[in-house]
This record gives structure tokens, C-alpha cells and sequence, in this order.
């Protein structure tokens, strides 16, 4: 096991350094950092702003540059604030990693109810309701949706309840900066965390009702139930777990993919995490941030995409890892 | 959407029940047909596709009104009604005809990023999973990069290299989801590789070529299929998505994913349908292509049914 | 027992991940974006609306916590560095915390300069050479309680003047010295006539702490955001990305702040900030005067005091590139003036507030008094005044209708700031009156950051949709229209004279408005260039750009629209009570 880790951990350091130096010469060859200064009335600016940051040595010379200080821990500084990388990806992270979590929780358990229940009672109403909601949450651009939450969850209902503001809170992550865990915070969480669990719902749910359906129509369960166990027993000691095993495999897939991919739900709500941080930097060509957002998102789809192959194995005695 | 050594294995669960009906026929595909017609949705999928094509292409001869034709002296703005179906958008234009133009651009980007990302995953994944080795390895550390890079940068660098055409969003698209198809087609060649009839294939002195296209391929339309709906689905959706962060279709040129990303500012006031009525032709569109894939799949493959 | 094992790995992970999420208690990051109307003008100088009267204003807080919305947050705090220069860096912070010599204030119609509580009373003047002595009010002090002196003019002076990276050191240049005759009276010196001495220590820079700053490195002192104040209120935190907070400086020795604390909360999306506001989370906003943002004001909000105003710092303009075919060619200029419906235009874009006239002068609103406010009046749609003047010009409709001469087709290309719907509708307005008119439009619009960081100043553009923002009350002409000015090696491309504008007779004029101390002359020279730049059709001006301010009920208090200082100039007045 620890030998097969390693290896698919040595095998996933080209991927990200490929990816690292692409993406450093795509962001440096197409955006120039020193940009806004080129109409300053010190025409002098840009110059000096050019020479501070290297910006005139090749690119693969900065790229190595990069690369050295990466290997001693040295992220680098923001070239639009001077801020160093490292503060400003470890405060967005944690801000990304909140939604991650209550979004990833609450899709979790809805698709697994759902996606049980569609199974079970196939071919029901209630299967084609929920599969008729999951088709629309996927249909429905997230921003929109977003929007439209703001509008029914936020502004009108908070008018029928005849309250002094919105029922549920939209801008940020809190009402002042103090940031606990409290009745204010989770009345901000509700419509970033409802958008996201939209966005990411449908497909698991989907996902969730078909490993069901597979399980219950597997040898062994076909054998319990010729034995005469009870079918409710059958479903929920046997079938139900066997089945979980392919959602969590995907789910720890696709929560990694979330880290960088929140900049809807992030714009939408005003929660400055790591989507906005990214989407911000890489259009002003501000590398070292866009760097340091890689390594980090990059290092989490490797090792959620390992921990997902491990799970299985773990899960799934009739997988075995080589 | 799991990683590369555990799809042959999930792959080939699946796939078992193709192969073993042997190569493709022409009763098979009647069977097919057949299959798909039963599959009520899928059938109402592709009227509606059909519908949206033609009202968008041909919107020429179906659209009430000239595209772009403003009213310059009269201020006032019709809401949906007898006379503007959809109403008037800010500069007097009918919105109905501005939909359907809209249409067109959203419809081709769907169908181009299906059928390129298609045509590159395949490829791509077919050449590793059949060459093996040395192909594989490239290969698929080039696709592991392309997931690890995430799409907004790619898209944030070719807008600003290649401006912001319909062509060059449908490839950017395009960049952005052949990995998926990529590692399905090579999970899947993997498997059917070590069958039978491949093996008698090559001993019966075939080509790789010949193999790969006459007998790998066919083999693994049904899954690339249904890959092909969802990819357009994506498109459509994500398209959109561009829209609101700046990335997507630029004005004058219209798209449905456009048209809604301006107009989201309206939410709540009585210009609000001009934001309903382009997300409810993106609503449509995305369901009936689902549904298509649905039929195509149970289609395919039956069993998957049960 | 599988089962139980499994259950556990889950049970495990889960609990990692809701610990590593706990750890992770706050929030912020990302920076602001680009501005839209970017291209900011003149120099320094500018402030807050009137104070003065106002019994209440003896207690400091008491007015509760106002949670306002802001579109964008600076880039940076260090406002004469170039890292500066956004209006709602000024709007926020600057106006409200740092001292300056002059407020704004409205005198009957027109914005005048009045002396702020920093100075005893309006400076003396004397000419040849010149010379302004500021008197500055005893009571003036940092909330330090270090008196604010002449050591502080001194300072700011010689960092904007002699530093490097400085946002825009026009007039501070000018000044010979900065001498102080007591600790109240400080003595400015300038080298040639510098007519806009009024802008000059405050507005965009404030006066700086000497005592604080000297010695230092002042943008690292200031950048992330500073503690010191010489104004109503001082900044408690900047949270990037999320929020700036502000409290009452207590030992402000003018009318005091009320509110207890003012959040600004960053909103980027205008959609998600509007129904914000509606919604009651934050209590004002400052929206750009975008269609929906009109719609939504229309489509009523209940409780809100909207300050809609058309008397604006701001100029919207089509610019033309007097240096490029075709519009090198004074006729062709003039008529593509005949060509457009300017009025319909204006009255399509901001009918929905009462703003229906397109403006007829190349300076903003507020710069009324000096400008020849009907001298684009003549500009009006006449398509045989177009026939004339392109037939003048050697112009012959081709086939397809479009002008042509000499085998080039008048094909021009229209640029503006990609994602302002505003502009992009004007731009369709525009071209489809073109085209009737022979002029074929192609729209091509850029990322703000591009349009006005490259393209303009590098002349690569033929027709552009953009707004000029003035940040104090001085007539910028000469800058965007003097010869000299052209972007040039010789200015080492710092040129603000994007239109390449080169007209003998204009540039006379505009230099005088920049040198001429004596309103009335000022006002002359200004009004003949005006007219002289509408006979040569350098440009063409089209609307104010009306600024909106919408603040609910909730808040108590003089709400008003500054050009300069935005509806939150008077935010020291405001209180939930």
C-alpha cells in the first residue's frame, strides 16, 4: 500500500510540474504585470517596476527562479500588492475551505438520501421528481441560480417576514469582522452553501442512484433475498453500503476540483476565497500568486484523486491496488 | 471522473455486455432504434433539439422581426405581449428575434465542443490505451496536467491571445473537457484489448490502425455518446458561466449565456424577462440533450436498465 | 465487521475535515478590479462637502453601525504612489481620514473651493512671482494631538514633488518652496503661475504626517492601510477583499463623526449588490449609472433617499483619433458630429432618471461656469450636412452605402471597456445611426485595463467610448488636448493627449487656463478654447455620466451628491438615530 502511494505520488510530480511551467509561460508570455503603469506620469515606473520583478529575463530563467525559492518554502510576493503569497492563499483557502466543507457535507447527504430513495422506488413519482429537479440544477447556469436564491430566499422572504434585513445574508461570510461560529455565520452560509450543493447535487445524486441500482441487482443481494432475508434488511445492511463505495471515490474527486472552481459562488456572495484570489490575479498576470494557487489546488486533485483510489481499495476488498 | 487505474476496472463491468454481442450490425442498430423510440424523453429530447435548431438557424424566415432592428424614435419598451412575444429588449429590438439569433451561436459551440472534444478524446485515449507504454505514460501525464491546470486560466489566456470569437470559445471549451472522454476511451481500450477478437483480429495480420477504427472504436460509440451529450450540455451551461465572468461572447454578438449575464442586473424589476427567457431556452436546450443521452444510453446498452 | 471499518475511515475522514475547516476561522482576500472609467484627469485637490454648522456634532458616535456597499477597493492606502488612484479608495478612506487645505462646496449652481476646518481662513494670494500663505487653524491636530503644521505641507510637498512612483505630482512641481513663518503660517512659493493652487494639499493626496512618515518608507507605512488621521474618522481595519471599517477619530477638532463604526463591504457583482441593498444588508449604495441600476431605481425602492445627480465631475464622450484616417480629416470629424442623434441617445441611455440632453461642451458639468456649455449645440442629426461636408471632402457613397474615397471605405473601428452594458448598448445605438449616415462601426471593445493602460495612449484607435473623471475643480484641457502633450518619447509617453489633438491655436489658450490666477480670464480663455475644439470637432462630448447615490431612510443625516467626494462625503453626518 505505502508503495503504491509513493509511487503514484512520484508519478503526479511531472503532472505538476508540467503544469507549473506552462502555465508560468502562458500567464507571463499573455499578461503583463507591469501593464498599469506603462501611462504613469513618472515614466521612470515601469522601468523600475520591470527591474524590481526581473520582468525582462526569459522565462524560463524566472520560471527557475521560482522553482529554487519554492524548494526552500520562499511563495514569493503578489506583484499587484507586495503581499507575500503565502498570507494571501492561506487566508483565502481557509475562507474556500468553509463553503468546500458545508457544500460537500450537504450534497453528501442529500445525493445519498435521494439517490437511495430514487433506487429503491425506481420508476416512482418521486424518482422522476427527483430526477426532474436533478436534470434542472444542472441546466440552470449557477449564477442564476445564485440569483435567483438572493432574490426569493434573501430580499423576499426577508419582506414577508417583515424583517429589518434578508432573511438569509449574502455578502460575506459574516456581518462584522469577527469570525465565529454563530446563528450571523450560519445565516450567511445558507445561500453560497444552497448554491454550491446545487451545482454539485445533481450529478452525485445521479451517480448515487445508479451505484444503487447496480448493487441491488448484484449475485448477492439477488441470494439474500432468495434466502428469504427481508428486503428492508437486504437494502439497508447489505445494499446500501456496498453502494456508497463509487460516491466516495467521486466525491473526493470532485471536492478537490472545488478548491479553485467557487469564483460563481464567490462572486455572487462577496467571499473573497481562493476562486476570486485566482480569478483576480491571473488577470492582472500576477504569476506568483497564480503559482502558489496552482501548487496548492494542484496538490490537492493529486491527493484527493490518490485518497479516492485508496478509499476504494480500502472500501472494496475485491480492488486491489498495484 | 475517477482516476486512471480504477476506470479499466469500472469500464470493463460495464462494457462486458456490448462486447459480448460481437460487432456491430445492421440489426443491431434497428434494435437500437427501436430501443431508443421506446424511451419516451428522449424522443420528446429530440423534437426539442430539433425545434431549437431549426427556430435558431432559421431564424431568418421564422423570427417576427430583422435581427437588430432597433427603435430609434420610440422610447418606450413593450414587455412580452401581442405584438413582442418576448417583449422589447433596451433598445427597442424584439426580444423574440434576439433569442433565437442568440440561439444560434449557444447551438453551435454546444455542437462543436461535443463533436471536438469527442474527436480529441478519442483519439487521444484510443492511441494510449492502444500503443501502450511509452504513449500511455505521455499521454496521460499530459492529460493529468491539462486537469490540474484549471480552465479559467486557459480561458483567461486564450481570450486575451485569441479575442473572444464563438470559434475560439468552442475551443477553449473544447480544452477544457476532452480529458474526460480521454481517459474513458483508454480505460475502455484497455479492457477490450486483451478480448478475443481483437487478438484474432491481429493474427489474422489487421493493421493497428484498422483495429483501432474497425473494431475498437465501434465497440465504444455508446459510452462516447452519451460523453458527446454531456459535453454539450457542459458547453451550453459553461458558456454562460463565461459570460458572467467577462470571458464569454462580447457584444454586438449575442448568445443566449450573453444575453443572460447582462440582463441579471434586471432580477426583481419589471425588465426582469429579459433574463427568464434566454435561461429558459438554455433549460430547454440542456434537457432535451440530456434526455437524448439518457435514451441513448439505455439504448446502448439495455442492461444498464434493469 | 467490513461494514464497521468502513464506517470508521469515513467517520475519520469526515472529522479531519471538519477540523481542518474549523481551523480556519476567518475570512478575505482578492483585490478590487479595474475601474470603467478610468483616465483620470488634473491634479491633486479636493475634499469633503461643507461642514460648519451642525450643533449635534460636539459628541463623537452615538450614530451606530452603518454597513455601506462598495464596488472596488484599492489597490493600495499610499495615495501619491502610482499603486493608487482609484476613486473608491478616495471615496472611502482618503476623504474621510486625511487633512486638506480646501472642501467643495455648492454655491448657488456652481462648485466652488471653500477653505476647510484645516485653515484659519482663505490663504493669501500674491502674484509674481507666486505666492499663497496658508494660515492654519490653531486647533488642528493629528489624533496624535501633534498639531498639524507647516511641517506637514513641507513634507507632503517634497514627497510628491521630488519622490519617486507618485500617482500625478502636477502643481507640486510648480512650487519653488514651502516655508514655514511660525507653526501656523506656511508661506508656498511657486516658480511659474500655477492657477490650480486650490487643489494642491488635499484632495487626492491629503497633507501627510511629517512627524509620523518622515525618515521612512512611506508606502510601506501606508499601503496596507494606516491608523493615523487628521480627519473625522479613522481606519480600524482593512480586511482585503471583504471589508474596510472605520471609527470616529476622536480627537478631529472639527464636527465630529456620528456613526459609532462604518463597514464598507466589498460587493464585486452589481446584480448581488443591488439586491443587497434592497434587502436592507448594507444601507447605501454608489452604483454605476447602469441601465439595470436605473431600472431598479424605477421599478421603486421603498424608504431610500436617491440622490440622482447629472451635475457631475464626469465626461462621456466618443473620442476620436484626430491623428488617424479618417478622422485626421477635419470634414470627416464634422460630419460624423452630423451623423448621430446625440439627445435621443442620452435620453435612450438615462431618460429613466430625468437626464435627457446630451452635453455640448469637452468639460464636465461641474466645470460649468468656465465652459461654453452650447458649443457642440450646432451638432445635430442632419444627414444632408453630412452629404456636403464628405462630398466636400472627396467622399463618394459606394454601393453598399458606406463613404468612400480613394478606395478606402470610411470602415472605423469602435472601441470601448468590454463588460460596461452601458457603453455596449450606446455603442449599437451609435452604430446603427452611422451606418445611416454612410459610416460603418465595427465594434471591437478591450479589457479596461488594456484600452486605457495601451491602446489609447499608443494611438491604436480610431473611435473610443469612455468617460473622463475629474477629481477636482480645475479645467484639465490642456492636458488631454494640448499639442504637447501627445503621447511622445520626448514626454516619455506620459502624454494624456490620447486624440493626438494638435491644433496651433488652441494650445495658447489652454496653457493660459493653466497659468491664469484671475477667474474671469481663466473663464475666457477656457470658454474660446471650448469653441474652438467644437469648430475642429476634436472629439464628441455626449453625456455627464450622472453620478447615483441611494441611501435608505434608516439613515438620518444630510444625504447628498458630491461630484468629487461621492454621496459619502457627508458620512460623518450620518446616523441610525
Amino acid at each position: 500500500m505505502l508503495k503504491y502511494i509513493i509511487r503514484r505520488l512520484l508519478y503526479s510530480m511531472p503532472a505538476l510540474f508540467i503544469s507549473t511551467f506552462v502555465l508560468f509561460w502562458a500567464v507571463r508570455s499573455t499578461f503583463d504585470p507591469a501593464a498599469k503603469f506603462i501611462g504613469s506620469r513618472d515614466p521612470t515606473t515601469y522601468a523600475r517596476f520591470k527591474e524590481k520583478w526581473g520582468l525582462d529575463d526569459p522565462i524560463p530563467v524566472q520560471y527557475w527562479r521560482w522553482l529554487k525559492n519554492i524548494v526552500q518554502g520562499d511563495w514569493g510576493e503578489s506583484t499587484a500588492s507586495g503581499e507575500s503569497v503565502w498570507s494571501m492563499i492561506s487566508r483565502a483557502f481557509g475562507t474556500t475551505l468553509q463553503l468546500i466543507f458545508w457544500g460537500v457535507l450537504f450534497s453528501a447527504i442529500i445525493a445519498v438520501l435521494i439517490g437511495v430513495y430514487s433506487a429503491i422506488r425506481q420508476y416512482s413519482v418521486g424518482d422522476y421528481v427527483f430526477s426532474g429537479l436533478s436534470y434542472l440544477g444542472i441546466a440552470v447556469p449557477p449564477f442564476v441560480f445564485g440569483l435567483l436564491a438572493i432574490q426569493i430566499l434573501g430580499v423576499l422572504l426577508g419582506d414577508k417576514l417583515g424583517l429589518d434585513g434578508p432573511a438569509f445574508f449574502f455578502v460575506g461570510l459574516h456581518s462584522d469582522e469577527s469570525g465565529v461560529f454563530s446563528w450571523d455565520y450560519v445565516r450567511h452560509l445558507v445561500l453560497p452553501v444552497l448554491t454550491l450543493t446545487v451545482q454539485i447535487v445533481a450529478s452525485w445524486t445521479r451517480f448515487q442512484r445508479a451505484s444503487m441500482l447496480d448493487v441491488m441487482s448484484s449475485d448477492y443481494v439477488r441470494t439474500a433475498r432468495a434466502k428469504g432475508v427481508p428486503r428492508r434488511r437486504v437494502v439497508f445492511r447489505h445494499a446500501f453500503r456496498n453502494s456508497l463505495t463509487p460516491l466516495v471515490t467521486v466525491m473526493a474527486v470532485d471536492s478537490a476540483l472545488l478548491f479553485g472552481g467557487l469564483i460563481i459562488t464567490e462572486s455572487l456572495f462577496s467571499i473573497p476565497g481562493m476562486g476570486r484570489l485566482f480569478f483576480n490575479a491571473i488577470q492582472t498576470g500576477d504569476a506568483y500568486v497564480v503559482m502558489g494557487w496552482l501548487l496548492v489546488s494542484g496538490m490537492f486533485v493529486i491527493a484527493f484523486n490518490l485518497i479516492a483510489d485508496v478509499l476504494y481499495a480500502v472500501l472494496d476488498p475485491r480492488v486491489r491496488l498495484a | 471522473m475517477t482516476s486512471l487505474d480504477l476506470t479499466s476496472e469500472e469500464a470493463g463491468d460495464e462494457l462486458v455486455d456490448q462486447t459480448e454481442a460481437g460487432s456491430v450490425t445492421r440489426s443491431q442498430w434497428r434494435l437500437f432504434l427501436r430501443r431508443f423510440l421506446r424511451h419516451r424523453l428522449a424522443v420528446l429530447g429530440v423534437l426539442i433539439f430539433v425545434a431549437l435548431l431549426v427556430m435558431s438557424f432559421g431564424a431568418r424566415w421564422v423570427a417576427p422581426f430583422p435581427k437588430n432592428a432597433q427603435n430609434l424614435t420610440d422610447l418606450t419598451i413593450d414587455g412580452p405581449g401581442r405584438d413582442h412575444l418576448f417583449g422589447q429588449d433596451e433598445l427597442g429590438r424584439d426580444y423574440f428575434t434576439e433569442v433565437l439569433y442568440a440561439g444560434q451561436i449557444s447551438l453551435k459551440i454546444g455542437i462543436a465542443v461535443a463533436v471536438l472534444s469527442t474527436a480529441l478524446g478519442v483519439a487521444m485515449g484510443a492511441i494510449a490505451g492502444y500503443f501502450g507504454k511509452l504513449a500511455d505514460g505521455i499521454l496521460m501525464r499530459v492529460t493529468d496536467a491539462f486537469l490540474l491546470v484549471p480552465s479559467i486560466a486557459i480561458l483567461a489566456v486564450a481570450f486575451k491571445k485569441f479575442g473572444n470569437s464563438d470559434i475560439a470559445v468552442a475551443l477553449v471549451l473544447t480544452f477544457t473537457v476532452w480529458m474526460t472522454v480521454a481517459r474513458l476511451v483508454r480505460g475502455q481500450v484497455l479492457t477490450i484489448r486483451e478480448l478475443e477478437f481483437i487478438d484474432a483480429a491481429r493474427i489474422a495480420g489487421a493493421s493497428s490502425t484498422r483495429i483501432i477504427v474497425r473494431h475498437l472504436v465501434p465497440n465504444m460509440v455508446g459510452p462516447i455518446a452519451v460523453n458527446a451529450t454531456l459535453a454539450m450540455v457542459n458547453a451550453i451551461v459553461a458558456e454562460s458561466t463565461l459570460s458572467f465572468l467577462g470571458f464569454g461572447i462580447q457584444p454586438p454578438d449575442t448568445s443566449w449565456g450573453n444575453l443572460l449575464a447582462q440582463t441579471r442586473g434586471y432580477l426583481g424589476t419589471s425588465k426582469a424577462y429579459l433574463l427568464y427567457f434566454p435561461c429558459l431556452f438554455i433549460i430547454l436546450a440542456v434537457l432535451a440533450i440530456s434526455f437524448i443521452g439518457d435514451g441513448l444510453r439505455d439504448a446502448f446498452d439495455p442492461e444498464s436498465k434493469k | 465487521m467490513r461494514g464497521k471499518r468502513r464506517l470508521a475511515t469515513m467517520m475519520a475522514l469526515f472529522l479531519a475535515f471538519a477540523l481542518i475547516a474549523a481551523g480556519c476561522g476567518s475570512d478575505d482576500s482578492g483585490t478590487g478590479s479595474d475601474s470603467s472609467s478610468a483616465a483620470t484627469n488634473g491634479d491633486g485637490g479636493s475634499d469633503e462637502s461643507t461642514p460648519t454648522t451642525d450643533a449635534a456634532s460636539d459628541t463623537v458616535g452615538g450614530g451606530g453601525t452603518l454597513t455601506l456597499g462598495a464596488e472596488q477597493e484599492p489597490d493600495c492606502m499610499d495615495w501619491i504612489n502610482t499603486c493608487a488612484g482609484s476613486s473608491w479608495g478616495s471615496w472611502m478612506v482618503n476623504y474621510q481620514v486625511m487633512p486638506r487645505a480646501f472642501d467643495f462646496a455648492k454655491e448657488g449652481d456652481a462648485w466652488v473651493y471653500e477653505p476647510s476646518v484645516l485653515l484659519a481662513g482663505e490663504p493669501e494670494v500674491t502674484s509674481n512671482p507666486q505666492v499663497v500663505t496658508y494660515k492654519l487653524n490653531p486647533d488642528a491636530v493629528w489624533d496624535d494631538k501633534t498639531p498639524i503644521t507647516c511641517k506637514d505641507f513641507i513634507y507632503t510637498w517634497e514627497q510628491v514633488a521630488k519622490g519617486e512612483d507618485v500617482y500625478d505630482p502636477s502643481g507640486y512641481v510648480d512650487i519653488a518652496s514651502v516655508e514655514a513663518t511660525d507653526d501656523t503660517t506656511c508661506k508656498v512659493t511657486f516658480s511659474k503661475p500655477y492657477a490650480g493652487w486650490k487643489s494642491l494639499f488635499g484632495g487626492l493626496y491629503g497633507v501627510q504626517p511629517a512627524h509620523l512618515l518622515e525618515g521612512k518608507d512611506r508606502n510601506a507605512e501606508m499601503k496596507d492601510g494606516y491608523k493615523f488621521s487628521g480627519g473625522p474618522f479613522k481606519l480600524e481595519s482593512w480586511e482585503k477583499g471583504t471589508a474596510i471599517t472605520l471609527v470616529p477619530n476622536e480627537n478631529y477638532w472639527g464636527p465630529k463623526a456620528k456613526p459609532d463604526k462604518v463597514i464598507f463591504k466589498l460587493i464585486p457583482d452589481t446584480a448581488a449588490a443591488f439586491q443587497a441593498f434592497k434587502a436592507g444588508e448594507v444601507l447605501a449604495i454608489y452604483p454605476q449609472p447602469q441601465i439595470d441600476a436605473i431600472e431598479q431605481i424605477n421599478a421603486g425602492l421603498d424608504d431610500v433617499t436617491s440622490v440622482i445627480s447629472a451635475d457631475t465631475g464626469n465626461l462621456e464622450a466618443l473620442w476620436m483619433n484626430n491623428g488617424k484616417a479618417p478622422f485626421d480629416s477635419v470634414a470627416v470629424r464634422q460630419a460624423f458630429g452630423y451623423a448621430l442623434d446625440r439627445d435621443a441617445i442620452v435620453k435612450r441611455l438615462f431618460g429613466g432618471i430625468g437626464v435627457e440632453a446630451a452635453v455640448n461642451s469637452l468639460n464636465p458639468p461641474i466645470l460649468s461656469a468656465l465652459a461654453d456649455n452650447a458649443a457642440w449645440s450646432g451638432y445635430k442629426l442632419d444627414l444632408a450636412k453630412v452629404d456636403e461636408l464628405m462630398t466636400g471632402d472627396g467622399w463618394a457613397k459606394g454601393a453598399d452605402g458606406i463613404w468612400a474615397k480613394g478606395g478606402q471605405r470610411a470602415s472605423i473601428e469602435f472601441k470601448t471597456t468590454a463588460g460596461n452594458k452601458r457603453r455596449e448598448l450606446t455603442q449599437q445605438i451609435v452604430q446603427e445611426q452611422a451606418k445611416a449616415a454612410g459610416f460603418e462601426l465595427t465594434i471591437n471593445n478591450q479589457k479596461a485595463g488594456d484600452l486605457f493602460g495601451q491602446q489609447l495612449p499608443a494611438g491604436d484607435f480610431q473611435l473610443a467610448l469612455y468617460a473622463q473623471v475629474l477629481t477636482n475643480l480645475e479645467p484639465a484641457n490642456c492636458g488631454l488636448f494640448c499639442s504637447k502633450n501627445i503621447p511622445t518619447d520626448a514626454n516619455g509617453n506620459t502624454g494624456q493627449n490620447w486624440t493626438r489633438t494638435n491644433i496651433p491655436a488652441l494650445d495658447p489658450l489652454l496653457e493660459e487656463v493653466d497659468a491664469t490666477v484671475d477667474d474671469a480670464a481663466r473663464a475666457k480663455a477656457n470658454k474660446e478654447a471650448d469653441k474652438i475644439q467644437a469648430e475642429n470637432m476634436v472629439s464628441l462630448p455626449l453625456d455627464p455620466l450622472p453620478n447615483i447615490g441611494l441611501v435608505s431612510k434608516k439613515i438620518k443625516g444630510d444625504v447628498e451628491e458630491n461630484p468629487i467626494t461621492s454621496v459619502f462625503g457627508n458620512l460623518y453626518q450620518w446616523s441610525l438615530n
